[in-house]
């Protein structure tokens, strides 16, 4: 992870943000906020940035502010269901973070978040159920299309296919069902 | 099985005191909060005033002392809590880049606390 540059881990940040992005969409619904049209925005204008379509770097600081109020405390909301969705709030934070300052480069510890929360999920449900394959090929085709000498615009079009796939996020959580 | 697997999902994420909430994932999870809000304060530094550059330096330094209690927590983790050895391989090298992150931190805290020291004098 450490060989990517600043645009390839900004794009891998994404990609697992958009990968999680139903779970925060769920907790937002269960728990009656209206905030995940503007986490949804968020996250497009990160995808905007990294196809280079980004017209003006104050609509990102403006979201960042903005994002401050709407990220999830788990102190004031009951269930399992704020921390995935503080997770996806914090992926998609620091992709906004890494648009203004170049020097952050959070990819390998957004992994590593949605890995310890995925094992949190086998954990309560007893069983693996190809969760931990599933999400450990995602990330290695990641990395796959993130290493083709392709545009960064073909590159953002594979990861946002990658991520949506089949529609359910890295914990197995749909919003179709 | 995918929608018996929903289910369950739909139950967890409504349910409070879910047992299998882990103590050191609320320590990651927090760790990567406090670095992104000092992160975020130490690149507003330059664009405030004088005054606001004290209770910046206070907000960060605050939050420097909260990320400290999970840094120690989280660094301390057995392997045993790690499903296989790879889990936990992967774990060591979040841990090592995460001190990386935090050294960097406070080294930008520090220089920022130095220049503003010779200003309040």
């Amino acid at each position: 992870m450490e060989n990517l540059n600043h645009w390839q881990q900004l794009a891998y940040c994404a990609t697992l943000a958009e990968r999680s992005f139903p779970n925060y969409a769920l907790f937002a619904s269960l728990s009656k906020n209206s905030d995940a049209p503007f986490m949804r925005r968020a996250l497009n204008k990160v995808w905007e940035y990294l196809r280079g379509q980004l017209k003006s770097l104050k609509n990102i600081e403006n979201q960042l502010l903005e994002m401050e109020l709407k990220i999830p405390d788990p102190e004031q909301f009951e269930g399992f269901g704020v921390y995935p969705a503080l997770d996806t709030s914090l992926a998609i934070q620091s992709c906004l973070m890494a648009i203004i300052d170049h020097s952050i480069t959070d990819a390998e510890d957004i992994s590593a978040l949605m890995w310890a929360r995925l094992n949190e999920v086998i954990e309560l449900q007893g069983e693996d159920g190809g969760l931990t394959d599933r999400h450990s090929n995602f990330e290695e085709e990641i990395k796959q299309i993130l290493a083709e000498q392709i545009s960064h615009a073909d590159a953002v079009k594979k990861l946002q296919q990658l991520a949506k796939e089949d529609g359910y996020s890295h914990i197995g959580v749909s919003l179709d069902d | 099985m995918i929608k018996l697997r929903t289910l369950l999902l739909l139950l967890a994420f409504m349910c409070a005191n879910t047992l299998a909430h882990e103590d050191h994932n609320d320590a990651l999870l927090m760790l990567i909060k406090y670095k992104l809000d000092i992160k975020n304060l130490q690149t507003a530094y330059p664009q405030t005033t004088a005054s606001e550059q004290a209770g910046n330096l206070q907000q960060q330094a605050k939050l420097l002392n909260k990320a400290m209690d999970y840094l120690k927590s989280y660094v301390a983790i057995g392997e045993n809590r790690y499903p296989d050895t790879a889990t936990y391989a992967g774990s060591l090298q979040s841990r090592a880049a995460l001190l990386q992150d935090y050294q960097l931190l406070m080294a930008a805290h520090l220089q920022q606390m130095t220049a503003l020291k010779p200003a309040l004098e």
